[in-house]
């Protein structure tokens, strides 16, 4: 088979792609997706208010035990 | 590409302003998409991957060099983003998942098509990529290299093994001219 012949077989089969456009608006998707991706999810604000909590709690009760470990990180 | 947007529109796009991008997706959009549609071949497909290209331009916004050619960038987030879809729907045609996405002309015969579209879909996606725009969309070389940042010698390298893997699996599939 030649490359002329394989080409031909292609065309046959697929045709060329016509300049086209979306068929809907889809900057409200792309909108909605960065929104999606860059706010922080509930579980997140969760996690963060835990850890400044928890270390809250431990400077009020065994703060020189925390230090202590901090000048060890 | 078309005209390349003003440097203050970039500037502001790079620090996060919506209206700047937004100004960005209505010039760029008709044009990506025509790319993506070409690799993709699927409407709904592309218009999936055209929302994955400009999310993913947004999320990389601070490393664009507005001294650079924004059109070109985007370009090449687009195909990268084709291309990986092209991988995902060939892992999922190979596990019988998705059927073949590649539209038959009216009259042509659905046995070849499907056969056809087999040996193509079988390619791995980065010579299907420059398959699909040589052969296919007839794009020159040269666009094809500036479209895919890659060497005029390795575009023509990937079509050759292109050509070499399709001829032999027409010959399995006894596609013949």
């Amino acid at each position: 088979m030649t490359d002329d012949e394989l080409k031909n077989i292609l065309r046959s089969a697929f045709p060329r792609v016509e300049a086209q456009e979306p068929s809907r608006d889809l900057w409200p998707s792309i909108v909605g997706r960065v929104e999606t991706r860059t706010s922080w999810s509930m579980l997140d604000l969760y996690i963060v208010a835990a850890v400044i909590a928890a270390t809250a709690a431990a400077l009020a009760m065994v703060p020189q035990d925390v230090l202590l470990l901090a000048s060890h990180l | 590409m078309q005209n390349e947007p003003d440097g203050d529109l970039l500037r502001r796009f790079v620090h996060g302003e919506e209206e700047a991008f937004h100004a960005l997706f209505r010039q760029f959009e008709r044009e990506v998409y025509g790319w993506i549609l070409r690799i993709v071949r699927d409407a709904s497909g592309a218009e999936d991957v055209l929302i994955e290209t400009f999310w993913k331009a947004y999320r990389a916004r601070a490393r664009f060099d507005v001294s650079r050619s924004f059109g070109a960038w985007l370009r090449g987030i687009a195909i990268n983003a084709a291309r990986d879809y092209l991988r995902d729907a060939r892992s999922h045609a190979a596990s019988g998942l998705v059927a073949d996405r590649l539209e038959a002309p009216r009259g042509q015969d659905h046995g070849f098509t499907e056969s056809v579209a087999r040996a193509f879909r079988r390619l791995p996606a980065k010579l299907q990529v420059v398959a699909t725009l040589a052969l296919i969309e007839e794009r020159p070389y040269a666009e094809i290299a500036e479209a895919l940042n890659l060497p005029l010698g390795t575009v023509k390298s990937r079509l050759s093994r292109a050509v070499q893997k399709l001829q032999k699996e027409f010959v399995r599939l006894g596609v013949g001219p």
